[in-house]
């Protein structure tokens, strides 16, 4: 399995840390940043292979964030990841650009199966 | 301006579900994390080592089951927003409704199975007209059947209704409750069915 840097975007500390230590027992690089602006730092500086992001934060939000990456980064594939599940979100951020949507809480297998799905040359469309 | 008492009920109810999703969230990557390193170090001796996976099994058992009913929660705190005050779509608001009973269901030892309509059905009855019509109708019957029943529902689609279909093992017209409401022309009753109709809109 290849290992994949993947860029954590959300201000649950308790969750994306320990999310993060798990994707790295699988033999992945996560790269964790707690609101959207620190998350569009690290896609900058390190050039993951995917987002994971959550919709609702502090600062400029999950919304926001997306659309700023798809407006610096238009390839780069990007799972929501959130508690917040009504249709209205979850049409509005795959609209945005997101190529898929869980909901919290989710399995790591499940969430792991997302992503390869995305980084398929046609995952998400 | 006025105070909406219901929208504040609503919006309080789904913020606070998604709070509670975080929390599970947590419990559950803390738990994962927890089997992680037993795997990791399956060769080394540690007492205990089968309940441990037993606990943590449990709690991803109950993480899910708490998923499941914040989910219909949620649901519901988002049915009074201003989107779904004229119309909505049945089939969720129904699913979610089956959840938030399961308990009153269980505590009667009753068995309630549901069909999924498994295609969207809009509605011109608001999203929190369909829980409380639907909740009423459903809670009736629920005390009616006996111990150890199955209560079954459906949703028969239309046009030119939509309806909320509930099959009981005894005679609904006997809960004064059921039998008042089929008497207001809200429900209709045959045999041992209730139907609770809600009008179609246009998808």
């Amino acid at each position: 399995m290849t290992a994949l840097r993947i860029c954590l975007i959300d201000d649950e500390e308790g969750f994306v840390t320990t999310l993060a230590e798990r994707l790295e027992l699988r033999g992945h690089t996560p790269i964790v940043a707690l609101n959207g602006e620190e998350g569009l730092q690290c896609i900058a500086e390190h050039s993951p292979h995917v987002v994971v992001l959550d919709l609702r934060m502090p600062g400029i939000g999950g919304m926001e964030t997306l659309r700023r990456i798809r407006a610096a980064w238009p390839k780069l594939p990007v799972v929501m990841l959130s508690g917040h599940g009504a249709e209205t979100d979850i049409a509005a951020c795959l609209r945005s650009g997101a190529q898929a949507y869980l909901k919290k809480p989710t399995d790591i297998s499940q969430l792991l199966a997302t992503i390869h799905e995305v980084l398929e040359p046609s995952g998400g469309q | 301006m006025t105070f909406d008492s219901t929208r504040a009920m609503g919006a309080m109810t789904a913020m606070t579900t998604h709070e509670l999703q975080n929390i599970l969230a947590i419990i559950r990557e803390s738990a994962g994390l927890l089997g992680d390193i037993l795997d990791i170090n399956a060769k080394v001796a540690l007492q205990h080592r089968p309940k441990i996976h037993e606990a943590l099994e449990h709690i991803a058992t109950q993480v899910d089951r708490g998923k499941r009913l914040l989910t219909a929660m949620n649901r519901l705190g988002h049915a009074t927003d201003v989107e779904q005050q004229e119309s909505c779509d049945l089939s969720p608001q129904v699913a979610a409704l089956m959840d938030l009973c399961q308990r009153p269901a269980r505590l009667k030892e009753i068995q309630l199975r549901f069909t999924p309509a498994g295609q969207p059905l809009p509605v011109r009855t608001p999203a929190m007209d369909v829980f409380s019509r639907g909740f009423t109708v459903l809670r009736a019957a629920i005390d009616l059947c006996p111990a150890g029943s199955v209560l079954d529902a459906s949703i028969v689609p239309g046009p030119p209704q939509h309806a909320l279909v509930m099959t009981l093992p005894v005679a609904p017209k006997d809960s004064p409750v059921l039998a008042a409401l089929a008497e207001a022309g809200h429900i209709e009753i045959h045999d041992q069915t209730i139907r609770l109709p809600f009008p179609a809109a246009t998808p």
